[in-house]
């Protein structure tokens, strides 16, 4: 490769870094993604946020809580996993816990997974939490989502 | 005929053809010969790989001591093993190169498996390595397009971590550093001194820690719990604090173009790197100071050669702090 072919690539690469933060910032915004994965360069711009999980069986109109401490490893692994994903991408559901739950607990019914987000919300200058509700009605279904609480990270 | 073609030769070699539009973009960070200099970008070269050996080692022993699954584990060491053998390689002239393509391979590879949740100076490594395995530093005129990229490479991610900040807005009312103040002692312990008192009582009252004050918050940690929700304000009104914080973004985004300059370069290298240093004060972020502080001696003729001891001080310093965390992990 010649010199001349080189720095064209490099000049390329160089480009691109240079656009990203703003489409970074842009996808931040659009996805509820966390501003400091992604190699965006946005670390120190935003309090990290926190992400909590809890199950409930619905049956005949009725909530009742599965404990954490009833989760089976797998159910546990999984949820481990979930809760890393969602502190990136504000946006992920918990199909796959859904899945699990329900390998573990074949007479399941109807399943509610309520995620909840602690975050820092600028408007208010104060941490807030926000509630999505996923309700699985039966095996491999779409869920049901409600979200409550304040908007979103910006 | 022959004397023609002779002739035509000597016309194409004392007439070189000017250089193209990306040379001429790349030239605007820098034309010194000295900072090009074939030991110098090999010192850069050697400080990368090694950054990336005791970066990924440090990984991989985490990984172990805190009981990481056998996969994981496993690929962790892997990545390490190539990581050191590349070091090991850079020794010979003739190795290094190969060693560059490994590493960055290896690099490539942990980025894939670890993402999204990398660290942003994964990129900046991955970049570093990419340049220095395209561009032949044996060779005078890649030379010194390599040090040409590798300096725009900095300046773009120092604008970007300032402009960044202006994006979020979280530094316009102080917020972003509040919060931290509140919850971390290491980001307490360094801004005590720019609070009016009762604010910055009012401040860590907000945290799990509120009792500590003084030296003493600088033993603590980056890191803390979040709070219950409802907690707060941060936004904080002192002139002083205001002015820091906002001065955080202007000079990430101010002191790029001052080291485009030549004749405010040095000066603004220096002040960017007793920044970053500062910094580390309350964020302790060592990999990201490492690699950074790295680069940022590009701008100092010479500069990534004298500093070889002490980057291999800092990484054998920060190696050390892996094994005795290590050890404390295996012991909780």
């Amino acid at each position: 490769m010649s010199l001349a072919a080189k720095a064209r690539v490099a000049c390329a690469v160089l480009s691109m870094l240079a656009a990203w933060p703003l489409c970074h910032r842009a996808l931040v915004e659009r996805y509820d993604l966390d501003p400091w994965r992604y190699f965006g360069f946005a670390m120190y711009c935003y309090p990290k946020t926190d992400v909590a999980v809890g199950f409930y069986e619905i049956r005949a109109g009725k909530r009742r809580n599965i404990p954490a401490s009833a989760l089976p490893p797998a159910v546990d692994r999984e949820l481990r996993r979930f809760r890393m994903e969602r502190r990136a991408r504000g946006s992920a559901h918990p199909d796959r816990i859904d899945a699990r739950m329900r390998e573990a607990f074949p007479q399941l019914g109807e399943l509610l997974i309520v995620v909840v987000t602690k975050a820092y919300d600028r408007d208010t200058a104060r941490f807030a939490e926000r509630f999505d509700d996923y309700l699985y009605r039966a095996a491999r279904s779409e869920p049901v989502v409600t979200r409550r609480g304040f908007g979103g990270r910006a | 005929m022959q004397s023609a073609a002779t002739a035509l030769e000597g016309f194409t070699r004392s007439k070189p053809a000017a250089p193209g539009l990306a040379r001429r973009l790349l030239a605007l960070a820098g034309d010194e010969p000295a900072a090009s200099a074939e030991p110098n970008l090999r010192a850069f070269q050697l400080l990368v790989l090694l950054h990336l050996a005791v970066e990924r080692a440090s990984s991989a022993i985490a990984l172990a001591a805190r009981g990481g699954s056998a996969g994981h584990t496993l690929l962790a060491a892997g990545i390490a093993l190539v990581c050191v053998a590349s070091l090991l390689a850079w020794r010979k002239p003739a190795t290094a190169r190969t060693a560059t393509f490994a590493a960055l391979a290896a690099q490539l590879v942990f980025v894939s498996a670890a993402f999204p949740h990398n660290a942003n100076h994964d990129l900046l490594v991955v970049l570093a390595l990419g340049l220095v395995a395209l561009l032949d530093l044996r060779r005078p005129e890649e030379r010194e397009v390599l040090l040409q990229s590798l300096r725009w490479m900095t300046l773009i991610i120092l604008f970007a971590t300032g402009l960044q900040k202006l994006l979020h807005g979280t530094y316009f009312f102080g917020e972003y550093l509040a919060v931290r103040i509140a919850h971390s002692d290491s980001f307490a312990a360094l801004f005590q001194y720019a609070l009016p008192e009762a604010e910055f009582l009012r401040l860590r009252s907000l945290g799990a820690n509120p009792g500590v004050a003084g030296a003493a918050l600088f033993l603590g940690s980056a890191s803390g719990a979040l709070p219950e929700a409802g907690t707060g304000p941060y936004r904080v009104h002192s002139p002083l604090f205001l002015v820091l914080a906002n001065g955080v973004w202007v000079f990430e985004m101010l002191m790029p173009l001052l080291l485009m300059i030549r004749s405010t370069r040095t000066w603004a290298a220096l002040a960017t790197l007793a920044f970053l240093g500062a910094l580390q004060l309350s964020a302790r972020e060592l990999f990201f100071l490492g690699i950074f502080a790295n680069c940022m001696l590009l701008f100092l003729p010479g500069g990534n050669l004298k500093a070889r001891t002490a980057f291999a001080v800092f990484y054998a310093a920060v190696l050390l702090r892996t094994l005795w965390q290590a050890r404390l992990w295996l012991l909780a």
